[in-house]
């Protein structure tokens, strides 16, 4: 059975933003309580976040969530008061909650029911709380009315908020007449197959002890069947609150949620705020008071005296009944960002996405303009009405520049939204394997793009299970190698450069080199005398190999099957590179070096073979000349020795195996060779020098062989689509200024089919 | 759509069909490890797009593009795909009755690709399936083709 809110999706949209975040504070604050259980802050801002969740739930009429959050408030509440004391037992069962609110946030997402059974955390809550007052666990699928699991949002009376005034007039008549005005929510049973019956036969007990002056959904939606998961009703009662608990006691298929008295937060209304106390279920603190609720009130009971009677039926009605919990959403959301006080929107990232593909556009046309400015200005020398042009098209350049900053800015996250996922994960998997781990966390306010932070999470995680899993040894281990009991576990953001590096690292045992060689000779990736040949630092690097784990120390984690090759794949994909250096014995460090952004970066355009091609900058060091007689052969390979450093040579048409003299692939070469000024063009072999692009990645040099370079630029990377898919040493493609489409070189790829190749050959050698 | 390829008639479905540009006007860039009839990728107003050789997808050799040379540009299940031929003549209305399945002489290299004939008073149209014509089905060898790189 799909489930269904009384919601527009833009209200849910928004329930869940607000949903996320409050859990994530509580998620960091659980943590923080758990390192300092003294900490009445931390406790002050986990009892509010629960406490707005509640009341966001409730109104959304997810009622089992709003149990939960409540039992979370109940437990904080005793230990606010110093009735129960911080302890891991507590710790853990609030995480337990945690981990059920973000089940329910989930099925909230997808419509899907998690099957996920609130009595167990209830019971952990309670539990934890030891005895006292426990939190009535109650409240699962069909227990009947009067579980007593309050779901109203406490602090905070939807009924009156979304009231009109007539109807609070109405109340306050009431009130003077000896009624005693009521706030009721019922829900009706998920397995009841005609919840509308149910809340028409619900309002008909009602009527018979006293007079609905509002419900939601209205009669009449109840009458269409267009109904919720929960009735409420704005109630003047004649009779005494017990025996309306006991009429709606009879209607089966309902259980009741709250029923609570109004007239306190009607009294509220113009004079002094309600005492906390005077609530009846849902056990209210006066500290929460200042939730966002108390904005909409006020204005809505000053309404009252300006507007008496001010279309009572005209407004009210189906309206204003169905969109009831979805404006008490938008506007606890609302009342969050004021308390903030930030002036900020929200824009889907594809706006941003299509922003930067129209800048890019805007980048190429400027290129255009530009060019054909330069031919003009051949022609036409001292032209008023040119150099009128010129001064327009230099304009554009800037603030198409400026412009295309701005939009990269907007893009730009703090790491910190990635970061702050993994403190709970480390503990968790801390306390899953029995080790002992201060958590480091630094530079979370480096801002990234935020398509490379959506990428990134995935090996970033991988990387901390390792070094928790595998690194840090366990505390008796530790202390007999003479470490500290606690090992270290250390993230850390920090921009370099065009870069951002992000580094991993641990204190635990580290990679053993000989190890990694032992391995990869028996899982058949190198032969005995290939591992011998390598360095220690090359040894390790074998751990992003694909196929290669060794179950004793690094890769393949419980559970989740995938390999550092992995990690090193998707890191590729950003345009990034990961590096591995470790000590036996001292520790593991993983460094990974990222673009700021995906979308544009700086590239030499070079030509070959009748081909432009652009290199992403951050790998290139320099590019040099050579003469051919300077090329030499090492192990059969071409290599030309800079600085003193042996550099191995990539030759693109080799790489790429494009035929001798065949730059274009197309229909029968009717595509001109481009005319590229630095170099003749073509014509492989008849040059005397080379130009040779020397590229760097974590310490490996290579040369990748061109015939010109034709300078440096801003490139806008387009993918090649799906139906050409991944090409290997081929990142992308870009735009040139002339309309035609150059590609983007992959210098890892490359590097990888390079050696790939050589080694290929050597076998048959 | 009808269209020619040396002397020969081919038709496709013209809701899959985007727009018809001059193959001349556009310079194709080749891609490096793909098949031979995936020509390259170009430039259509700011989008990449793949572009397609139906001579050599459908095993013809190759001809040189001339004046009358067109892209078709066609929306495919990966996305928009140009495809070219060697000049576009018409849009014709098909009967459904008149479209026999291809004989087996008709059936050569290409016979994969072709859905049925049409006959069209004199003239035979050969209708393509462009499902099977824009499919990738050699992806997957050429991918592991090109995987022996092990990355040290």
């Amino acid at each position: 059975m799909p489930l269904e809110f009384d919601a527009s999706p833009e209200d849910i949209r928004v329930f869940l933003d607000e949903a996320e975040e409050l859990i994530q504070i509580m998620e960091e604050e659980i943590l923080r309580l758990e390192r300092d259980p003294q900490d009445a802050e931390a406790l002050r801002e986990l009892f509010r976040a629960a406490h707005t969740l509640k009341g966001s739930s409730a109104t959304l009429g997810h009622r089992p969530m709003a149990e939960v959050t409540h039992g979370m408030e109940n437990l904080l509440d005793r230990i606010r008061k110093g009735q129960l004391a911080v302890s891991t037992g507590i710790v853990d069962a609030l995480f337990a909650c945690l981990d059920v609110l973000k089940a329910f946030k989930d099925e909230i997402a997808t419509g899907e029911p998690a099957g996920v059974d609130t009595g167990q955390v209830l019971a952990a809550l309670a539990a934890a709380g030891g005895p006292g007052e426990a939190t009535p666990a109650g409240g699962g699928a069909g227990s009947g009315a009067g579980s007593g699991a309050p779901a109203a949002p406490a602090g905070d009376h939807p009924a009156l908020r979304d009231l009109d005034p007539a109807g609070i007039e109405r109340l306050r008549a009431g009130i003077r007449e000896g009624r005693s005005p009521l706030w009721i929510q019922l829900a009706a049973d998920p397995t009841a197959p005609m919840p509308g019956v149910r809340y028409f036969q619900a309002l008909l007990a009602l009527g018979e002890l006293g007079e609905v002056v509002r419900s939601w959904p209205t009669q009449e939606e109840i009458e269409q069947d267009r109904v919720g998961e929960t009735l409420s009703v704005v109630f003047l009662a004649d009779r005494p609150l017990e025996e309306v608990r006991a009429a709606l006691a009879e209607v089966p298929e309902v259980s009741l949620g709250a029923l609570e008295p109004l007239a306190p937060a009607l009294g509220a209304g113009g004079e002094a705020p309600a005492p906390a106390g005077t609530r009846e279920a849902a056990g209210a603190p006066a500290a929460a008071g200042e939730v966002p609720a108390h904005d909409g009130f006020a204005p809505a009971g000053g309404q009252v005296s300006a507007l008496p009677g001010a279309g009572p039926e005209g407004r009210g009605g189906v309206q204003s009944g169905a969109r009831a919990p979805g404006e008490a959403v938008r506007e606890a959301a609302g009342g969050r960002s004021r308390l903030k006080g930030s002036r900020t929107v929200r824009v889907d990232v594809e706006v941003l996405d299509r922003l930067m593909d129209l800048v890019g556009e805007l980048v190429i046309d400027r290129t255009r303009l530009v060019q054909v400015l330069t031919r003009l200005e051949a022609e036409r020398e001292g032209d008023d009405q040119l150099r009128e042009l010129q001064a327009a098209a230099a304009h554009i350049g800037r603030v198409t520049a400026e412009l295309q900053e701005e939009i990269m800015r907007a893009r730009m996250l703090p790491v910190e939204n990635l970061f702050k996922k993994f403190p709970r994960m480390v503990r968790d998997l801390a306390q899953q394997f029995g080790k002992e781990i201060n958590f480091v966390i630094r530079g979370e306010e480096t801002e990234l793009d935020r398509s490379v932070i959506e990428e990134i999470g995935d090996p970033l995680m991988h990387l901390l299970r390792n070094a928790v899993d595998h690194g840090i040894e366990h505390p008796e281990e530790r202390v007999r190698a003479g470490k500290p009991r606690q090992g270290t576990v250390l993230l850390e953001a920090a921009h370099q450069e065009n870069h951002i590096i992000i580094t991993v690292r641990d204190d635990g045992r580290g990679i053993d080199p000989d190890k990694i060689r032992a391995a990869a000779v028996k899982k058949g990736i190198l032969s005995q005398e290939q591992v011998a040949r390598l360095s220690d630092d090359e040894a390790i690097r074998l751990i992003f190999s694909p196929g290669f784990s060794t179950a004793e120390k690094v890769s393949e984690i419980s559970g989740r099957g995938v390999g550092l090759d992995v990690v090193h794949k998707n890191i590729e994909k950003l345009n990034g590179a990961v590096e591995v250096r470790s000590q036996p014995g001292q520790g593991t460090e993983f460094r990974i070096k990222l673009p700021l952004t995906l979308a544009i970066i700086r590239a030499l355009l070079v030509e070959h073979r009748g081909c432009v091609y652009a290199v992403p900058l951050n790998s290139v060091t320099e590019t040099l000349r050579f003469s051919r007689s300077e090329v030499q052969t090492v192990r059969g390979r071409d290599v030309v020795v800079n600085r003193g450093a042996v550099v191995p040579l990539i030759r693109l048409e080799e790489v790429f195996g494009l035929e001798p003299g065949d730059g274009t692939a197309g229909a029968a070469g009717e595509m001109p060779a481009r005319k590229t000024g630095t170099a003749s063009p073509g014509g492989a072999g008849a040059q005397d020098r080379i130009f040779v692009v020397i590229v760097n990645l974590f310490g490996r040099q290579a040369g990748i062989v061109v015939d010109g370079l034709l300078g440096e630029g801003d490139v806008v990377i387009k993918s090649l689509g799906q139906y050409i898919g991944e090409v290997p040493g081929i990142a992308g493609a870009t735009l040139m200024g002339d309309g035609s489409v150059a590609l983007i070189l992959d210098v890892a790829g490359l590097m990888e089919l390079a050696a790939g190749q050589h080694r290929a050959r050597e076998r048959i050698a | 759509m009808v269209f020619q390829l040396g002397d020969e008639l081919y038709g496709a479905e013209i809701q899959a069909v985007r727009e018809v540009v001059r193959a001349q006007e556009y310079r194709i860039t080749p891609v490096p490890r793909t098949p031979a009839y995936l020509l390259g990728v170009t430039n259509l107003r700011g989008r990449v797009i793949p572009v397609i050789d139906l001579r050599r997808r459908l095993g013809q050799p190759p001809a040189p593009l001339t004046g009358a040379s067109r892209i078709a540009v066609l929306e495919g299940e990966l996305g928009t795909v140009g495809m070219v031929v060697d000049g576009v003549s018409e849009v014709v209305r098909v009967p459904v009755g008149s479209i026999e399945p291809p004989s087996p002489v008709m059936v050569r290299r290409d016979g994969d690709f072709v859905r049925g004939v049409a006959r069209m008073g004199e003239r035979l149209i050969i209708l393509l399936d462009l499902g099977a014509v824009l499919a990738r089905e050699d992806r997957k060898s050429r991918i592991e083709g090109g995987r022996h790189a092990a990355g040290v």
